[in-house]
Formats: C-alpha cells, sequence, structure tokens
C-alpha cells in the first residue's frame, strides 16, 4: 500500500472524470477533486447537485459509470464498500444510521473492531488474540467517547439518544475506525447554532488530533465557511467553482447558482 | 463481568444441568423424561435456528432441510449392517460397509450440513427480507424431494427405520449445553457483533467496514452445524421417520418456538421451547377430558391446537419480540458484560 500520500504534502483522495448516471439523469459529471492529508475540504451545492452521489461513489456504495477515484495512490473505484473503508475512508451518512437496537458502545465497538480482527474460531476457543482485540477495541472505544462526552450514555440504546447525540455518535463511530479521510455528509443538520459551533470545535479538533483530511457536505453557510479551508461548488453533477471561503463568497456565478442572490 | 467470573458462572451451569440430568429420571416418570428429551433436541434447533434469523436477521425457512440432511445422514451412518442389508440394499458399497457409533455419526452429519449451508448459503445469503425467507424454503422443498427420490440411500417417502434409539437424556442435554455455550461465545463476540450490525442496517455495517456476506454464512453455516447435529440426535430419538417428519409443520413448530421465546437472544429460544412444548403437552392432556368428581370436563378434541393458536396470537400482540426480546439471563449475561 501506497503511504506517499501522508507525508502531508501529497495527494490523500483524487477523482478523475468521474461520471454517474442513473437511466437519463446525471447525477455526476467529469468529477475532479483533489484532497491533500490534513486538510478540511468543503463541499456546497443546491438539493440534487450530485453531492451525494459523489459521498457514495467515493466510498463504494455506488459504482460510476466513467471515470476514477484514486485514494492514496490505490485505483478504488471497483472497490466494495468494506474494503474502501479498511483502506481508510469513513463516512457519516445524511440524517444518521445507527445500529439502532445496539448500544452507544456497541455502535463504536462495531467500527472500532475492523483494526483488531477476530474471527469466530477466536472467540470459540477463547485465543489471546480475541482479548487482546477486545482490549484494544475497549480503548478506541472509550477514548472515543470521552471525546463527545457520551460515557455516560455508553449503555444507552443508540435509537435512544437525543438527536445531536446520535450525529455525534456517528462520526465517533466514523472515527473508530481509524479513517485517513473522514467524509461527513451535512454532520450539522437539524442542530441550533449552539450544537452547530460545538460540531465545528469537534470537527476540527478531530482534524488536529487525529491528522485526518475532511470533507464536509453541508448546507449550513456559517459552519462551512469557517471551517473549510477549501470549498467546491456543485451545481447539476458538476464542478463549477473550486476556492477558499472568500474566493467563494465573491464569486458572482457561485452566489447566483447558490447563495440564491445576485 | 470479568472472564474468570463467565467461567465460573459456565462451569456452574455446566453442573447444574448435570445434576438435573442425573437426578430427574429418579423424581419423574418416563413420560417427563421423554418430554425433557424433545425439550433438549428442540432448544438444539432452536437456538441454532436464533443464530440465523435472530442474530443476522435473515429469516431461514430451510432450517428444518438441514435437520433432515442431519437425521438421514446420521441414520445412514449408524444403521447397523443387518438393518442396510434388510432396509437399504442398494446402499453404495463403501456405506453399506460402515457402521459408526453414536457421536461420530452425529459430528460427521454436523459436517455435512456445514459442507451444504457453505454451498447453498453462498448465492442464497446474498438475499434480504422475505426474498431469502421464500428462496430458503425452496431449499427445504428440494431436501424433500431429493430424500424422496434418493430410494437408495433413505428408502423414499418409505419410513426410514432401524436407526438405534441412543438420543438418551445425557446425549440430548449434552449435546444442548455444547450448542448453547457455542452460540454464546460467538454471539457475544466481535462475530456476534458483526451479525447483529448486518441484522440492524446493511448499509451502517457496510460503513464500518464489515462485510455482508461473510457475516451471514458463517452465521447460517454454524447454525446449519447445529441443525445436523440436532436431526441426528431427532433420528436416534424416533427410530424411524420418513421425509414428512422434516417438512414443513415441524418447520412451523420450530418457528413458532423462536418467534414466542423472542428471537433476540440464546435465552429467547429456550423459554421458546420450554413454553410451546409444555403448553402443547398440557392442553393434549387436558383435552382428553377431566373427572373432578362433583364437575367433569369432557374430552374436546381438538381444542388443544386452538387454544394454542390463540396463546401464540396473545403472546405476539402483547410481546411482538417475543417473550424474551433481547435479554438474556444467567449464563448469556455474564458472558456479555464487558466481553470482546
Amino acid at each position: 500500500m501506497s503511504i506517499a500520500a501522508s507525508d502531508g504534502t501529497g495527494t490523500l483522495l483524487e477523482t478523475r472524470g468521474l461520471t454517474k448516471a442513473f437511466r437519463s439523469l446525471v447525477a455526476l459529471k467529469n468529477h475532479e477533486i483533489i484532497v491533500r492529508p490534513r486538510e478540511i475540504v468543503g463541499v456546497i451545492g443546491p438539493n440534487g447537485s450530485g453531492k451525494s452521489t459523489f459521498f457514495n461513489v467515493v466510498t463504494g456504495f455506488q459504482r460510476p459509470n466513467a471515470g476514477s477515484v484514486t485514494f492514496a495512490g490505490e485505483p478504488i473505484e471497483r472497490m466494495a464498500a468494506a474494503d474502501i473503508v479498511r483502506l481508510g475512508i469513513a463516512r457519516t451518512f445524511q440524517g444518521t444510521r445507527l445500529l439502532k437496537a445496539l448500544t452507544v458502545e456497541e455502535n463504536v465497538r462495531a467500527a472500532a473492531q475492523l483494526r483488531h480482527p477476530s474471527g469466530m474460531f477466536d472467540a470459540l476457543l477463547g485465543t489471546p488474540r480475541l482479548h487482546a482485540a477486545a482490549r484494544a477495541t475497549d480503548a478506541i472505544t472509550d477514548e472515543l467517547l470521552d471525546l463527545v462526552g457520551l460515557t455516560a450514555r455508553a449503555g444507552t440504546r443508540a435509537s435512544e439518544l437525543a438527536y445531536g447525540d446520535q450525529r455525534r455518535l456517528e462520526l465517533i463511530r466514523a472515527l473508530a475506525t481509524r479513517p485517513r479521510l473522514l467524509m461527513l455528509d451535512e454532520p450539522a443538520a437539524g442542530m441550533d447554532s449552539t450544537e452547530t459551533r460545538g460540531i465545528l470545535d469537534l470537527i476540527r479538533l478531530i482534524r488536529d488530533r487525529y491528522g485526518v483530511a475532511i470533507i464536509v457536505v453541508e448546507h449550513d453557510m456559517d459552519l462551512i465557511m469557517n471551517l473549510c479551508e477549501r470549498i467546491q461548488v456543485l451545481a447539476y453533477g458538476e464542478r463549477i467553482f473550486e476556492g477558499t471561503p472568500a474566493e467563494v463568497q465573491a464569486n458572482p456565478q457561485v452566489r447566483e447558482v447558490y447563495l440564491g442572490h445576485a | 463481568m470479568s472472564r474468570a467470573a463467565a467461567f465460573v458462572a459456565t462451569i456452574v451451569a455446566v453442573a447444574v444441568v448435570a445434576g438435573l440430568v442425573a437426578i430427574l429420571p429418579q423424581l419423574v416418570n418416563d413420560y417427563i423424561v421423554r418430554v425433557v428429551i424433545v425439550m433438549c433436541i428442540s432448544g438444539v434447533l432452536v437456538a441454532s435456528m436464533g443464530l440465523g434469523n435472530g442474530f443476522t436477521g435473515v429469516f431461514s425457512l430451510g432450517h428444518v432441510g438441514f435437520v433432515a440432511v442431519g437425521a438421514y445422514v446420521s441414520g445412514i451412518l449408524s444403521l447397523s449392517q443387518a438393518a442396510k442389508h434388510s432396509y437399504l440394499p442398494d446402499l453404495p458399497g463403501w456405506l453399506s460397509g460402515i457402521t459408526l457409533p453414536f457421536l461420530p455419526a452425529t459430528i460427521v452429519a454436523g459436517l455435512v450440513c456445514v459442507v451444504l449451508a457453505l454451498v447453498v448459503g453462498a448465492p442464497l445469503m446474498r438475499l434480504s427480507g422475505y426474498f431469502v425467507s421464500v428462496a430458503t424454503l425452496g431449499f427445504l422443498i428440494i431436501v424433500n424431494v431429493v430424500l424422496i427420490n434418493a430410494v437408495d440411500f433413505t428408502r423414499g417417502a418409505r419410513t426410514f427405520t432401524g436407526v438405534p434409539l441412543e438420543t438418551t437424556l445425557r446425549w440430548a442435554a449434552g449435546w444442548l449445553v455444547v450448542t448453547v455455550i457455542v452460540l454464546a461465545r460467538v454471539v457475544y463476540s466481535p462475530t456476534g457483533r458483526r451479525y447483529l450490525s448486518v441484522r440492524e442496517d446493511v448499509i451502517a455495517a457496510r460503513a464500518v467496514g464489515i462485510k455482508v456476506l461473510p457475516a451471514r454464512l458463517s452465521a447460517f453455516t454454524l447454525g446449519a452445524f447445529f441443525a445436523g447435529v440436532g436431526g441426528s440426535l431427532y433420528g436416534h430419538y424416533l427410530g424411524s421417520f420418513s421425509p414428512a417428519s422434516f417438512y414443513m409443520a415441524y418447520t412451523f413448530a420450530l418457528i413458532s418456538m423462536l418467534v414466542i421465546g423472542g428471537m433476540q437472544s440464546i435465552s429467547g429460544a429456550l423459554v421458546g421451547v420450554v413454553v410451546v412444548t409444555v403448553l402443547s403437552e398440557v392442553l393434549r392432556n387436558l383435552e382428553r377430558g377431566l373427572d373432578f368428581g362433583a364437575f367433569a370436563i369432557p374430552p374436546l378434541y381438538g381444542a388443544s391446537q386452538i387454544v394454542l393458536g390463540i396463546i401464540f396470537i396473545l403472546i405476539m400482540i402483547f410481546r411482538p419480540s417475543g417473550i424474551m426480546g433481547d435479554r438474556e439471563f444467567g449464563l448469556g449475561r455474564f458472558v456479555k458484560r464487558k466481553r470482546a
């Protein structure tokens, strides 16, 4: 596996000519993006502009019709979702997708155990590998629950959490897979401004502490403009602009398409 | 709970079962001992069905197909030479020449089911929801038709007989203990966590790096092993059976036990077996009529089935996830605490 990207200078994720069509609807057209290690990149655009398709194609939940996705030097556009996670891309979903009947800590462990594998025979025989894996998984889980203040709720069913806590849980569950790139789909949706501020700080903290690159899709412009170092604007499945938050806000085409006033 | 405590709990539970098995025949009559044997066999079958159906959420209707294979495979293997000559004269030489004792015949039956489950499961475990239920029902039907037509091996639709009656209370209870310990260790481990994740949300499971097919297939296969074992136990309990013994009626009996007990825990499977078996036996005896001296209940044949049906409906209305839901008691709880 090429780790050249991890030195902080190379390219972590690159898409080229990425195209995905659903029958006659072209959801993503010749998409290109480059994400470097430890970067926080925003992707914005009106509903139906291809943001979610971009996420799904990169994370292996949908197959592109054309184009390439390269992660840390490896082509991943034909890879299964679970293998892409193993390679180091983790994601969250719009509106969360938790393992609802499981407890908060089990949600995190289900992800954390990816890096500490053990199989059925380890479980049956109680091998040292099983116990080492359990200890390592528990350690990651405790650390991440503490990070978002969910330690006291570790034994609660995920479905019983408040909405904001569900979002935080999904975020640390993604982080528990030890990604190099974290893709967050509307992390602040449905949150008030105080909670949004908290999420912003949390995302920054995660980048600083764990050294991951982060791609954020979000409609909350305050969050995007304050959080991201670079922003890509999509419309009708195509990249129409890319630049710093200041450049995006100043661009007349972006204002027309997305910000809604000329 | 610590590893040591879980170990102690397991030892204690095994000791209690062993003690009960030793004294039960002295305490109660032969009829009750036979009911307990059947409950142990059903426990093996229902708990192993719960592994796939309850824990990975792949609702298979094909479990009894593996039970049938287990019963026939172990039956053919443990039939005496004389019985083989008279009942299965056309058996191929390599099979007619061997007679295995009960334990190895049972293990081979389980292993044959493992191979079969891998072959059948590889395509079927890609399906979800109703599709997998219907497809696994198709597997049950195919097994039934093959058994009826493989006359040289099974005597076809006629009764397969001469199987030594070796399923004692000790064997049945012993295999139940093995089944429960194996299932509990797997379910409350990282492997079991993959099963539950796949059940809860396939997409979320993939998003944390869990491969859906291997998770489902391993549960299906382990379940099939114990279905084969249970089939061998049942075959060696009955002595004579036919393909019809392992078909729709038996499928629905086992499923009702699983659903009523609660299919998201091992305890639920066992509670379901006890509740349904005891209720059926009590009602079956009641319908012959009762005489209290001053007044008498006349015999009402068939009434037990109706009452049983009503009880099932009531349980499903008031406890839709079964009596136990996803809770465990005893051993299961010790294993669950803070492990892996």
